[in-house]
């Protein structure tokens, strides 16, 4: 187990037509013991930054370090780490427990003592009876669950994983990222997880970095990158439904946003008594005064006609089980708002669309980069149902 | 039933049948037409083997007497006896094993090193030298045997085992190694990352993972060289002029030549010749069909 950093690593492929840059200057350390996970879109390098960590492609430009030792050139052989595949990549010519064992074979360890070591593992992952069988007699799960032990049957420097729960279906996920998230602590591993389902990263990983277009949007902890997302890239990347982003006007205290003949004013959070946001970029650093305004769909709430900030129509209620995503119809295009309860809620006539107005984040329009929230500072941190790993 | 006027007159006799013939009668019906089918071609494909097996059991007198006869009267080995002390066929019997063999193992491993570099390795005109292998496959043998007998002439190689394998394998190989570059690409590279990943060097992971992962391929381009060499008749008869070294079909081609036709001789040296063959394919027939479900996996 060791710490992990990098330091501006570049991978820049060889494309027919020139060259296409896949990850552009990332730095990150993940502390030893800790789980870190690789958010983003597909295409956005993630994969790439961890192929360059496990050693399977050679990096452009930029230092890979094992806690002191640079491990930039050398060879995936001489890394000392494990990784699961998308594919689970289970070899379908040996027995499960040949393949948990297989890291051990590979260097020298005696077959009785690998063995003992194989189903040890495979107990912990609860796959002792499973162990004689070979890969094509096992569900998607139990795949998963040979392949997890494989890599954890050595103790490796880190884990890696390349979206590994792909495969699986939604249930099954759910039950996965639970076992994962109990035998990742059980080993104290040092674990990089690359996945594009923020709900995977928010549940297992103590830290997060998103990416886009090969570059670190953000890096922090799940609560900091769904409280105080550095962009709007990343606003609205993480969080579920999409966040609601609207065009406004600023002159550094308060924003109008117009919304058809109506307007809705929103003062700007005095940055200066707000922890969460002191050492971000501020208000004043605005390219100019065009700004972006955003709005998580939960803090948004319908009520009757004329008793919220702004009026429009209800379009279209879709309940999403406990509670229902409401899609309002509105001159700046589509609302979305997370309602409880939808008693008295009918589609197609006019409602009030009510802001929790300290839940509000404003964007440079230019720039994109979160430049100051609205309202007063809550006094707690309520009104956020994004939950951290790091709480539990 | 005017709309029938469409209907040419075959589509309605099937109409009829279909409609007016109780299901059980049809359907007892089409098992004896699947019988039938079944039996025709066992007969066309079985008689002239049982001739072969018969006539190589029959004495010469029998053979050569007009009533033709399904059982033989008198069953006689005398026929194989004969081909070990009368003629050179111990030795054109050893003789085409080693040029299969030969070929076989040539072929194996260079089809299968040709097939994992297709696909593991990326060089300028990768693609391009992977389809001209195949299209070297459609060259006739003897296009290609005319120039080899003046090229092996100059390096001595006429009338040689590594001549006639070298042949063989050349013969065999842009088949092989198509073949093989088609099934390494059904193997995952993740596969082999992994094995890296646990320590495993290239060639550790190469013979770990992906030849066994690639063995139903392997297997089968040991049967086809083998094959090519066995039954090769142009390279063979071209290449090799001396007696002593001529491979079965060029040696049985004296079992005719010479003064009279030796129909016991050329009927126990088929069953001979039709043997190994035989039991190469009985036995590797089940790796071949032991799928490594490779595609269902992951």
């Amino acid at each position: 187990m060791s710490e992990i950093r990098i330091e501006n690593l570049r991978k820049v492929y060889d494309v027919p037509r020139g060259k296409e840059v896949a990850v552009e200057g990332s730095t990150l350390t993940v502390p030893d013991g800790d789980f870190l996970t690789l958010l983003g879109p597909s295409g956005c390098g993630k994969s790439t930054t961890l192929r360059c960590i496990a050693g399977l492609e050679n990096q452009t430009d930029g230092e890979i370090y094992y806690d002191e030792d640079e491990v930039s050139d050398r060879l995936a052989q001489e890394r000392d780490i494990s990784m699961v595949f998308q594919e689970i990549a289970l070899y379908p010519h040996m027995q499960c427990i040949d393949n948990i064992a297989y890291p051990l074979k590979v260097r020298g360890v005696p077959k009785d003592e690998r063995y003992e070591r194989a189903r040890e593992v495979a107990a912990t992952l609860e796959v002792e009876e499973l162990v004689e069988k070979y890969p094509a007699e096992l569900s998607g799960g139990q795949r998963q669950r040979i392949a997890i032990a494989r890599a954890i049957v050595r103790e490796p420097r880190a884990f890696l994983m390349d979206e590994p729960m792909t495969g699986l279906d939604e249930k099954l996920k759910v039950r996965m990222r639970k076992e994962l998230k109990r035998v990742v602590e059980e080993t104290e591993q040092t674990v990089i997880y690359v996945t594009h389902s923020q709900e995977e990263a928010m549940m297992l990983s103590d830290w997060i970095a998103v990416m886009s277009d090969g570059e670190i949007e953000q890096y922090g902890t799940p609560n900091e990158v769904y409280r105080e997302p550095n962009n709007r890239f990343v606003a609205s990347f993480v969080g579920m439904p999409e966040m609601n982003m609207w065009d406004g006007e600023t002159d550094g205290a308060t924003i109008t946003v117009e919304i058809g003949e109506q307007t809705v004013d929103l003062e700007v959070r005095n940055a200066a008594d707000d922890a969460e946001r002191k050492a971000k970029s501020d208000i004043e650093e605005r390219s100019s005064d065009d700004v972006e305004i955003g709005f998580r769909p939960q803090a948004l709430s319908v009520v009757s006609e004329g008793e919220g900030d702004f009026d429009a129509d209800l379009d279209l209620v879709e309940p999403m089980g406990e509670n229902s995503l409401c899609y309002v119809d509105s001159p700046i295009g589509e609302i979305r708002a997370v309602e409880d309860s939808t008693e008295g809620l009918s589609e197609g006539t006019r409602i009030g669309v009510k802001l929790d107005r300290h839940e509000g984040y404003v964007f440079d329009r230019e720039s994109g980069s979160t430049i100051a929230r609205t309202g007063e500072a809550p006094p707690g941190s309520d009104g956020v149902s994004g939950r951290a790993a790091t709480d539990d | 039933m005017s709309y029938t006027t469409s209907k040419s007159p075959i589509e309605r006799i099937i109409d009829y049948y279909v409609r007016n013939v109780p299901h059980a009668t049809q359907r007892r019906l089409s098992t004896w037409v699947f019988r039938f089918l079944v039996g025709a071609t066992v007969i066309v494909v079985g008689f002239p083997t049982y001739v072969m097996l018969k006539a190589s059991i029959q004495p010469e007198l029998e053979l050569f007497s007009n009533t033709f006869l399904f059982v033989p009267r008198n069953p006689t080995l005398g026929n194989f006896a004969g081909l070990f002390t009368e003629t050179s066929f111990a030795r054109f019997y050893l003789n085409s094993i080693v040029a299969a063999l030969g070929t076989m193992v040539i072929s194996v491993v260079s089809a299968t090193l040709a097939g994992y570099s297709l696909t593991r390795f990326s060089f300028p005109g990768k693609k391009r030298l992977a389809q001209s292998v195949l299209f070297s496959y459609m060259f006739p043998p003897l296009l290609l045997a005319l120039p080899m007998f003046m090229i092996w002439r100059d390096l001595q190689l006429l009338n040689s085992y590594p001549g006639i394998i070298l042949a063989h394998s050349a013969h065999a190989l842009p088949f092989d190694i198509w073949l093989m570059w088609k099934f390494f690409q059904t193997v995952p590279i993740s596969y082999e990352e992994s094995a890296w990943i646990y320590g495993a060097s290239r060639l550790r992971a190469m013979r770990d993972v992906a030849i066994p992962m690639a063995l139903p391929g392997i297997i089968a381009v040991s049967i086809f060289s083998f094959a090519i060499s066995w039954s090769d008749f142009t390279f063979a008869n071209l290449l090799l002029t001396q007696e002593s070294m001529k491979t079965l079909p060029i040696g049985m081609l004296g079992f005719i030549e010479q003064q009279a036709v030796n129909w016991g001789f050329i009927m126990s040296a088929s069953v001979m010749m039709a043997l190994p063959a035989f039991l190469l394919v009985y036995f590797l027939q089940s790796y071949l069909l032991r799928g490594f479900s490779v595609g269902g996996l992951g």
